[in-house]
């Protein structure tokens, strides 16, 4: 079959800040650019972004982009690559400027700087004290950015095809990426887009957990591409959780709250953190709380009827307290946890937040992965890149920092252009001829979806599989449930190879776009409970609890046998995990030698 | 649609009034445009469409087109009372958003 061909230098999926960075850099560069976007750029999740964007900038104090990377090579367990982190950390100054220069309304100093405010694990001189990095705008820094970057795009004259929905990424014989499938919301219409280099900017894939912080866009529909592509997906087992998210819902309920007295207790009404912490209490980092949730809920002291939340105290505070210093908290709890927080507590679970792991590249954003000789483990595939939430550079290895995502979608949106800009400078001057079979393959998965008969419900289909990934791979793993979460969601994966919808319109036909993002969502759940099952070790956002805390394995962390990256592939129907290296020599100081990660 | 271009999906006539809007591709765009950058307006808004399963009429759905327009925060603020809400009219709609 033949579908309408638009030609592009360069197009990038994605519209939020990681795409919109490295769009900036390929339409400066007087390049024909497209950038595909299904919700319009100032929509995507980037918007929900608060805390910064970290740069030691050292506007208020000391810094230095060294004590930076120590903190995020700590931070990420060791796992992070620590030429990407260099890179990063020696970066950030710069992009932050630049994107001062775009217009971003950053708040001041007195003396007309950028302000920079502390955040957690960010400390200065190789550990010893907290030190002032996170650049913000108000608590509104995401929005800011977004909207400080598309209007630099819409000045370089970068084209936007807003609500087109990318299908599938598509390889010729030799592996070379000729650019995407998709399909126009509007119309129905699917075309390819022809481009000489694509980059994916897709952000993550939160949703695949039933309990998640992540917008309803947040589908991973990079990842689902490239994996069918036969990309491997690197560290997926990695996701943050947060702690208090609300029941059910998912909403945040910010740190603050407990800052401001706020008090976790099980079903017995007992401030239990006073047994985990006794110190920090219910101050203890994310994932001492988060696991001390879980623990009080697998032993059947959780609350309600299903046992399965704890409870968000703060009716103790005075009610002036709870609106002036915790505002749209008590709106919060009305809206989703059906309780008003001044008089009754609000019911949370540790909550997915952010994934660590993704499509793999190297610092200049160029997705890598082994070749078929195994003669090299990170060979760039051509005229293909990634950054933001969907790629792993891997600068937050087993577990982010809070501000480094925005920094990872500046500098790697940035390279991921600017390696483009390099590549497209250097090749032929017309596109290589289009693969017709892999485009046929994209529109087979189509006209399966228009054609199925007697399947499954996009609906149930999806839930089932968020529900599978909370209960057998959240924010603590039994090895018990990790094996029965692996048969689980291959089973899952059978059902939704076969899901039906009933609108076949054209037209904004929401069913299929849900049933198309479902398709994406199904690769990286399966990524996400393959690898993690396989990994016998506790590192970071990955904690067993079979893997003992000894004097060899600290905090259960078994360097010997796991300091290496998992690389997920889906192979036909099945999957295979394979492994690589961490990249342990920075580009050029000496390397972060491992230590017991503590705080 | 490519940025900038004319929307080119028909919109419905607002003297219409309290007629039904026909299903079909401005329910399905209403729909699509309720995908929000933050979690809180996907959740209301997906409350709000489980109610309105049948459809919307047509001033509802002038009103509900206005509101999309407007900026996650800003809604989201306007809903909890933290702004004031741009245009007396949306009052009714946004009461149903909150309706829990």
């Amino acid at each position: 079959m033949t579908i309408p061909i638009r030609k592009f230098d360069a197009i990038i999926v994605g519209a939020g800040g990681a795409g919109l960075r490295a769009a900036i850099q390929l339409s400066e560069a007087g390049l024909k650019t497209a950038v595909l976007t299904k919700v319009f750029p100032t929509r995507s999740h980037t918007v929900a972004a608060q805390g910064g964007v970290a740069a030691s900038l050292g506007n208020s104090e000391e810094d230095h982009w060294h004590w930076h990377m120590y903190d995020t090579v700590k931070g990420s367990d060791w796992l992070g690559d620590q030429d990407a982190i260099e890179f990063m950390c020696r970066e950030a100054n710069e992009v932050v400027v630049e994107l001062e220069h775009y217009g971003m309304p950053f708040d001041r100093l007195d003396n007309g700087r950028i302000y920079q405010r502390p955040f957690g694990g960010h400390m200065s001189n190789f550990g010893e004290k907290p030190v002032r990095r996170s650049c913000a705008a108000a608590d509104r820094t995401g929005h800011a950015m977004l909207h400080a970057m598309y209007q630099r795009n819409i000045k370089v004259n970068t084209q936007f095809f807003v609500e087109w929905m990318a299908l599938d990424l598509i390889r010729d014989a030799e592996g070379e990426v000729l650019g995407v499938t998709a399909m126009d919301m509007e119309t129905g219409e699917v075309a390819m887009f022809h481009a000489k280099a694509t980059i994916f900017a897709t952000g993550g894939a939160g949703r695949i957990y039933y309990s998640s912080t992540n917008a309803f866009i947040n589908t991973g529909d990079g990842l689902g591409m490239a994996a069918r592509a036969g990309i491997p997906l690197e560290d997926m087992e990695f996701w943050q959780f947060h702690p208090t998210g609300v029941a059910g819902a998912g909403v945040l309920i910010t740190e603050g709250v407990r800052g401001e007295g706020g008090i976790l207790r099980n079903s017995s009404g007992e401030r239990f953190m006073e047994r985990y912490a006794p110190n920090a209490k219910d101050l203890a980092s994310r994932d001492v709380v988060s696991r001390a949730m879980v623990t009080e809920i697998n032993e059947g002291r959780g609350c309600g009827p299903e046992r399965d939340f704890v409870l968000l105290d703060i009716t103790h505070l005075d009610p002036k307290t709870i609106m002036q210093r915790l505002p749209g908290i008590r709106e919060i709890a009305i809206q989703f946890a059906g309780v008003d927080c001044i008089k009754d507590p609000i019911p949370v679970v540790p909550t997915c937040h952010y994934q660590m792991g993704g499509i793999p590249t190297n610092y200049l954003g160029q997705v890598v992965m082994p070749t078929s000789s195994g003669s090299q483990t990170n060979a760039p595939v051509p005229g293909f890149y990634a950054a933001g939430e969907c790629a792993c550079a891997s600068v937050h290895g087993a577990n982010r920092l809070g501000t480094n995502s925005l920094l990872d979608l500046l500098v790697f949106g940035k390279s991921a252009g600017a390696s483009a800009v390099e590549y497209l400078k250097q090749a032929p001057r017309a596109h290589k001829p289009l693969p017709q079979e892999a485009i046929d393959r994209s529109l087979a998965r189509l006209d399966r979806l228009n054609t199925q008969k007697d399947g499954a419900s996009v609906h149930e289909s999806r839930l089932a599989m968020q529900r599978a990934m909370q209960n057998h791979c959240g924010v603590f793993r039994f090895s018990d449930k990790l094996k029965q979460g692996v048969e689980r969601i291959v089973d899952i994966e059978r059902q939704i190879a076969a899901t039906e919808i009933q609108d076949k319109s054209q037209v904004f036909n929401t069913a299929r776009l849900e049933a198309l993002e479902l398709d994406n969502m199904i690769e990286v759940a399966k990524a996400t409970m393959v690898s993690a099952e396989a990994r016998k070790e506790s590192r970071g956002a990955h904690v067993r609890d079979d893997a003992i805390d000894s004097a060899e394995r600290p905090n259960g962390r078994d360097d010997k046998n796991w300091l290496k990256h998992s690389l997920w592939f889906k192979d036909g129907n099945g999957n295979r995990l394979e492994y690589k290296p961490v990249v342990m020599s920075p580009l050029t100081v000496e390397t972060i030698e491992l230590k017991t990660r503590a705080y | 649609m490519i940025a900038g271009s004319e929307q080119t999906t028909a919109r419905p006539d607002a003297s219409a009034g309290q007629r039904p809007v026909p299903p079909g591709p401005h329910l399905g765009r209403l729909r699509w445009h309720s995908r929000r950058a933050l979690l809180e307006l996907d959740l209301l808004f997906e409350r709000f469409w489980r109610r309105n399963e049948q459809g919307l009429d047509i001033e509802q759905a002038i009103l509900l087109e206005e509101l999309l327009e407007l900026e996650d925060h800003e809604l989201w603020d306007m809903l909890c009372g933290r702004l004031e809400i741009g245009d007396s009219r949306w009052r009714g709609l946004m009461q149903q958003l909150l309706e829990v």
